[in-house]
């Protein structure tokens, strides 16, 4: 079997940009989380209280739904490199399942939420948590469209030294999207909760 | 086919899916009854989680030297600054 790419030493996974972007993007939600709980830190109950109207369940089955997409696209760059391209399509394809999944739970989350009178100007929780799960919810969006985007050089029986790196690139990026919500849920559902 | 499936990527999504229900039972008072105390251990093993993520999924762990230890270095100092400003409540 061919192999598609010969590595050195060392490999980075996709075009050297995106990890760029991801330290920044990273970088600024870091910021984020600190502000969270710099807020929290100036009404503990009030956020504790808010907290506990949040559904952790559905949080937690977006969670597994963001880890296994992530686990299919890992998956899906290992058979790029066998050179198989159908098992790539399927893995992305996959994925993006559990991501248009993760936004419909989001909808009947949000839905929840609103359908009792809870919206970003309820308390600074709630403008923290419709915001941050807002933003994040838009990179799931962008997540899924880049990796329909990078699908399209998994076609032929053999994947190029370029569309493999694109493929990676891809990849890349919806980890991101995954590590966000990681930390994200921790944060905003559970932390402080009893 | 197999060798999709029964490969360290599928070990490290089943330690990080555990330890999702492991977070989610902490959170609710299960195990560590103090939520202090719970909330600094979920905000540990989400950084363990996104350790496995980088260093697995995303392959950090075969990458240069320099990015490993920038990401070790963003993980430990985020846990710091988070935990602290978790703690130093009413301030």
């Amino acid at each position: 079997m061919r192999q598609a790419v010969s590595y050195k030493k060392t490999h980075i996974p996709g075009e050297v940009g995106i990890w760029l972007f991801l330290a920044g993007d990273m970088l600024m939600f870091s910021l984020l989380f600190y502000i969270f709980l710099d807020y929290r830190a100036a009404d503990p109950i009030l956020f504790t209280e808010s907290q506990a109207q949040l559904n952790q369940t559905l949080g937690m089955l977006n969670t597994i739904l963001m880890l296994t997409s992530s686990w299919l696209v890992a998956s899906g760059v290992q058979a790029a490199r066998r050179n198989e391209s159908l098992v790539v399509r399927r893995c992305f394809q996959l994925a993006i399942g559990c991501g248009i999944a993760f936004m419909a739970v989001k909808y009947l989350e949000y839905g929840e939420k609103i359908s009792v009178g809870l919206n970003m100007w309820s308390n600074d929780f709630f403008m923290l948590y419709f915001c941050y799960t807002g933003i994040h919810l838009i990179h799931v969006v962008l997540g899924i469209g880049v990796l329909a985007g990078v699908m399209s050089y998994a076609k032929t029986d053999r994947i190029t030294e370029n569309g493999l790196r694109n493929i990676e690139t891809g990849a890349t990026f919806w980890h991101l999207v995954d590590l966000l919500w990681i930390v994200l849920f921790g944060l905003i559902y559970l932390m402080g909760q009893s | 086919m197999s060798a999709l499936f029964w490969n360290r990527n599928t070990a490290v999504w089943l330690v990080i899916v555990l330890a999702t229900v492991a977070s989610w039972l902490m959170g609710h008072g299960v195990g560590i009854p103090d939520p202090v105390i719970a909330g600094i251990v979920i905000l540990i093993i989400s950084l363990i989680k996104v350790r496995l993520v980088l260093f697995d999924f995303m392959e950090l762990r075969d990458a240069p030297g320099v990015m490993r230890r920038v990401a070790d270095f963003w993980i430990v100092g985020l846990g710091v600054i988070l935990t602290t400003r978790f703690l130093w409540v009413g301030v």
